[in-house]
């Protein structure tokens, strides 16, 4: 009980320190405040590319086409213009990636492509340059012709086996007759929990937190660097003194995780009480330990200091904070952001973060002592 | 008086550039690091072969037609081929490799999925995926498995409804032949998809590609994050700025000094980036876009100016917060916030108008602009941050001075 008191004094001390400083309190309000306005953005109208969308005739296909697009949810964003140079213009001005004009006879063109004859295309594709996301969005332009092109094989190939000219409105009924789905595809988690659809602007933010955290830990470790060099700890007993630095990154990341899981709260990417604090608990205590390890190997905060960019840069790149990369496996399974962001979202890796935590905490305690026995 | 200014200057420099050795191996080892995988990247994608990005299992029934429409249409995708790739596997096979970390996420074919269409069931496949971050690259997959969702739906129904009308009105037709026949139409049809478009190329004149615009993306993120590690830098109090302003040494002469000095030492950090990218276009003669022109004298100076700027707003930041863990803390919020909202992880079109625009007008957002296209506006909003960062930077410093000599 008088162990848990002292813990809980220490643990409060070194917290007062941390939280004396005006700055980091108002950096800590500012987290929350950062993501709430992100979320304040206007939502679905942006994109990972623009493209603007122009039609030089008023047939079936292209009138559909260009409703169908503007009015789904996409990662491209799709702005309708009145004029083909106006579309151009936009692309010409770099406000659009791309503009596709729908010829005059697009429709039919689209008939004779469908029936197998050669075509000179529906659309024009006006881009300023070539490149993988543009490529990406050509997919998608046909992908939405598709309907069109499916439909009009199907009443070819049945009119082909008829040999004369069938009723729009049968073919019509037969071809609706089967699926009717907006989709077929449904997404899950392996834990089988259902994947909920994300807003785009949102979608890096745990991530970019699950990062704060981490560089409050990294501070956490050049401060405890200086405050050694300035002797600060010298009268504390030996064993006290090895693993002082771990309760101190320990009480500049709490608040730091307190601050980010107001934030989630407010993102909108909050997964429930239980399992946000069960990981950020988690998170916190990997994170300590990590740390504590890098502090220990770089001895310096000029060393700490300079493998900051590096560590915060390999990070954002291996742990899924834009882009889950299936590469570099023993790097990732090393970054405590890596475990965070897939037990947030998956139980089943909640095990494996605790044993990580085991494994990381276990290492830093050896490296620790390591440590002191090499200094005597 | 002006000697002494210099001296202050000189001094700093040589303080600083005792950090210097660490950070520049770092930073070299860093984009040594990143130029490898970049260069790997790029041939693998010049010479078209299968180094993707992501792996996708397609799992269910082995002689499943459905399968193969998916895992041909993934993989026919020519956009997608340097970055998505499809596999045919079992379920145990797709759950196993997505445990170990080989594949993104696979698609489940459900047992009689074709004959549960074919009867009209409410029937739907499943993506299973791992992954935590429902970030971009989640966004991204959803997008592509979407589009061939739709492509194989509109399929689907164009097969079943051709089968349904062969049975009603040509009773002598095998049915499944129809089915079959018309597939093959459809599926003729989706490798000559580029004939219902034409391209037509304006040239990127006057504005950066998309890689040349990431790249100037990536490099001032470099710089916001440089700033983070100069954090050993700047310490807490006010003692040595009150004790040099009695000596004569002005707010404006310190920081004057500081920043001095604090130019030329990310001056020698960014110097081998230009070095490195410039041997490397060179010897690997990589030719992406308009990349060599990132690397001509222009845009250096351009590069260099903001580079100022950026550096200017970072002083500005540790003066506003000096302690240890507040200013790295600060330094990464900044660096990270006005990397994203202005553009630097993204590209231009994801945010709405009106964020981008009111981005463009912020340190970052300026920066990338001067960096992409070096308009007069640009480079005059570049100077005013700089002299607004610097004058800000002089008031701080002022205060700290005045409140110190008030306590003593």
């Amino acid at each position: 009980m008088k162990a848990i008191r002292r813990l809980c004094l220490w643990y409060g001390i070194l917290t007062k320190r941390v939280l004396k400083q005006k700055v980091y309190l108002a950096i800590l309000l500012l987290i929350p405040l950062t993501v709430f306005a992100i979320r304040l953005m206007p939502d679905g109208s942006g994109g990972l590319l623009s493209v603007a969308l122009a039609r030089l005739g008023d047939d079936a296909f292209s009138v559909e086409t260009i409703d169908r697009l503007t009015s789904g949810k996409s990662v491209i964003k799709y702005t309708a213009y009145e004029t083909e140079d106006a579309a151009i213009d936009a692309v010409r001005s770099g406000k659009c990636d791309v503009a596709w004009i729908f010829r005059k006879d697009a429709g039919a063109q689209m008939d004779r492509f469908a029936a197998g004859r050669s075509t000179d295309g529906a659309v024009t594709v006006v881009e300023r340059e070539q490149n993988a996301i543009l490529n990406l969005s050509s997919e998608c332009l046909y992908v939405a012709m598709i309907p069109y092109v499916a439909y009009g094989t199907y009443s070819d190939y049945l009119e082909d086996m008829a040999g004369e000219t069938l009723p729009e409105d049968e073919l019509r009924e037969y071809f609706n007759a089967v699926v009717r789905r907006s989709s077929l595809i449904d997404y899950y988690y392996l834990d089988g929990t259902r994947v909920e659809s994300g807003d785009l602007l949102t979608a890096p933010v745990r991530g970019l937190l699950a990062m704060i955290i981490l560089l409050a830990a990294l501070a956490s470790c050049i401060n405890v660097c200086r405050e050694e060099q300035m002797g600060i700890f010298e009268r504390l007993s030996g064993r006290r003194r090895a693993f002082l630095p771990l309760f101190c990154h320990v009480t500049a990341i709490v608040p730091t995780a307190i601050a980010c899981l107001a934030a989630l709260y407010f993102s909108g990417l909050w997964v429930g009480w239980q399992r946000e604090l069960l990981t950020m608990l988690l998170y916190v205590i990997g994170v300590a330990a990590f740390c504590e390890i890098l502090r220990v190997l770089c001895r310096s905060e000029v060393t700490l200091g300079a493998i900051i960019p590096v560590l915060m840069t390999l990070m954002m790149v291996l742990c899924p904070v834009f882009v889950a990369l299936d590469r570099a496996h023993i790097l990732q399974y090393c970054m405590p952001p890596f475990f965070y962001l897939n037990a947030a979202l998956n139980t089943g890796f909640l095990a494996r973060f605790a044993l990580y935590d085991c494994a990381v905490f276990g290492a830093a305690a050896a490296a620790v002592l390591i440590r002191r026995r090499i200094n005597g | 008086m002006k000697n002494k200014g210099f001296l202050y200057f000189v001094l700093q420099v040589k303080r600083k550039a005792k950090m210097l050795p660490r950070v520049l191996a770092l930073t070299l080892a860093l984009l040594l690091t990143l130029g490898a995988a970049g260069y790997v990247i790029y041939k693998n994608s010049v010479n078209d072969t299968m180094a993707n990005v992501i792996t996708m299992g397609i799992a269910g029934e082995k002689d499943d037609r459905l399968i193969d429409v998916c895992v041909g249409a993934i993989n026919s995708f020519d956009s997608l081929r340097f970055a998505v790739r499809a596999v045919k596997l079992t379920e145990e096979e797709a759950r196993e490799n997505l445990i170990a970390g080989m594949i993104s996420g696979y698609i489940v074919v459900p047992e009689n999925y074709a004959r549960d269409l074919y009867y009209g069931k409410d029937t739907s496949l499943k993506y299973v995926s791992i992954s935590g971050a429902s970030g971009l690259g989640m966004t991204l997959i959803t997008e592509i498995i979407d589009n061939t969702a739709k492509a194989g739906l509109e399929t689907t129904n164009a097969i079943y409804g051709a089968q349904y009308y062969v049975r009603d009105h040509f009773p002598g037709k095998n049915v499944s032949d129809a089915g079959d026949r018309l597939f093959e139409r459809i599926a003729a049809l989706m490798l000559t998809r580029q004939d219902t478009y034409r391209t037509k190329t304006l040239g990127v004149s006057g504005h950066s590609s998309l890689i040349t615009y990431m790249i100037c993306g990536l490099m001032i993120v470099y710089l916001l994050f440089w700033g983070v590690s100069c954090s050993p830098l700047f310490r807490a109090g006010g003692e040595l700025s009150c004790m040099l302003s009695a000596r004569g040494f002005g707010a404006t002469r310190q920081i004057a000094g500081e920043a001095g000095s604090y130019i030329v030492l990310m001056a020698l950090c960014t110097l081998p980036v230009f070095l490195i990218a410039k041997a490397a276009v060179f010897f690997a003669h990589i030719d992406i876009g308009d990349f060599a022109a990132l690397l001509s004298g222009k845009a250096i100076a351009l590069y260099f100016l903001c580079a100022v700027m950026l550096c200017l707003m970072q002083l500005f930041l540790y003066e506003l917060a000096r302690d240890a863990i507040s200013a790295p803390l600060l330094q990464f919020l900044n660096a990270v916030v006005q990397g994203y909202i202005c553009g630097c992880f993204y590209p231009q079109a994801f945010f709405p108008e009106s964020v981008s625009a009111f981005a463009s007008h912020l340190p970052v957002g300026v920066a990338v602009r001067l960096s992409g296209d070096a308009s007069t506006g640009a480079v005059v909003e570049t100077v005013l941050y700089g002299a607004l960062f610097f004058t800000a930077t002089v008031i701080l410093r002022l205060r700290v001075i005045r409140r110190r000599e008030a306590q003593s």
